[in-house]
């Protein structure tokens, strides 16, 4: 009886494992046999920065320059700005490194009475006092790329009055010399 | 001691707090600054505007240069002077007269006397010749940096001006040169 309940339970044991094997068998069929798949890619996504750069025709060089300047001198030069970048870009226009050098017995700074006009063709970028530039933010909004533009500069020595004494009016600017840079900035 | 712990959890969620805020504004912040844009720049420096010098000596500044003590008429007296251009720029110079005093007023011997002016840089050449009391000014034409000119000045007592009235008589003189950019 003993054995008898021995081989039962050995038998109880092979259908276990005959069972298991089987479900195994079947989950494999249903694995391998159940999926269709399909895939696509989007390959290359290349993102690149654009550039945003301008060409100036006197790149570190003056727009103008003046010696022996007296009372009612004119002095003119230009400059041209262009967009060589991919980017379109707004450009302002500013001033910076002003120095006065007055020699005595005259005291007189030139920057405070030379004059200053910038045009853009027709169009007036600035006019007033050399020192009073400031920043300019120039017209045209966001310039796109090869655009340019043609600025010309127009330094006036206003002729005042006949100088009452050798160093009044007009007469306290001898010899004097001032200096300045002009500065151009595009941001995209 | 649940006390205890109770404020070191809240300690705990403060500094995780705290935390998570300087991430967002480290974010934000970097979000701000990256988000601005690309520049370019250029510069024109360089731009030198100097102012000339016009200027000149006499070699008679500040003194006298015709001394016409006792003239008399029919007599003459003259001065001779050098004016040189000294600056860097050219100058259209006059000389003019800058004042009469009459001693006495009336009749003036400033109506009587011929005050005339020459060029005798080369030959000379009269710019002016009338009386004192009708000269205002005479035009010198310009004068360049380094040019040299020379000028005489000449007080002439006409004797067909003689009058009693101007025994004794004085007259003082003033002229000045003046140059001017052109």
């Amino acid at each position: 009886m003993k054995r008898m309940r021995v081989l039962f339970g050995q038998r109880r044991l092979q259908v276990l494992v005959a069972m298991a094997a089987l479900l195994l068998a079947v989950s494999v069929v249903i694995g391998s046999g159940a999926n269709f798949t399909s895939t696509s890619a989007n390959p290359s996504n290349v993102f690149s920065a654009g550039n945003l750069s301008h060409s100036n025709s006197k790149a570190g060089a003056a727009i103008l320059t003046a010696a022996k300047m007296k009372p009612g001198d004119v002095v003119t030069g230009s400059v041209i700005i262009t967009n060589d970048g991919d980017l379109a870009g707004t450009f302002t226009l500013s001033t910076s490194g002003l120095t006065d050098t007055a020699v005595a017995p005259y005291t007189g700074k030139l920057s405070d009475v030379l004059t200053l006009k910038i045009m853009d063709g027709a169009t007036s970028i600035y006019s007033g006092p050399i020192k009073s530039v400031g920043t300019i933010t120039l017209p045209g909004g966001a310039w796109a790329p090869a655009v340019a533009h043609t600025y010309d500069f127009t330094v006036t020595f206003p002729n005042g009055a006949v100088p009452t004494g050798p160093t009044q009016g007009d007469n306290n600017y001898k010899k004097a010399t001032m200096s300045i840079q002009f500065d151009w900035v595009s941001a995209s | 001691m649940s006390g205890e712990r109770g404020s070191g959890s809240r300690l705990k969620r403060a500094f995780v707090s705290l935390l998570v805020l300087a991430a967002l504004a480290v974010s934000l912040q970097s979000l701000v600054f990256s988000g601005a844009s690309f520049t370019a720049r250029s510069g024109d420096p360089g731009n030198i505007l100097t102012a000339g010098n016009l200027g000149h000596t006499n070699s008679r500044d500040g003194q006298l240069l015709v001394d016409a003590a006792g003239i008399l008429p029919g007599g003459s007296k003259a001065g001779t002077l050098t004016l040189t251009g000294t600056g860097d720029l050219p100058g259209a110079y006059t000389l003019a007269k800058t004042g009469v005093v009459d001693t006495p007023a009336f009749p003036g011997l400033s109506s009587a006397l011929v005050l005339t002016v020459e060029d005798i840089t080369a030959v000379p050449r009269t710019l002016s010749s009338t009386t004192v009391a009708s000269f205002t000014s005479v035009t010198l034409g310009v004068v360049a940096p380094s040019e040299v000119r020379q000028y005489r000045v000449t007080l002439a007592f006409p004797a067909g001006a003689a009058d009693p009235g101007l025994q004794g008589a004085a007259t003082a003189l003033g002229l000045q040169f003046t140059g001017v950019t052109q």
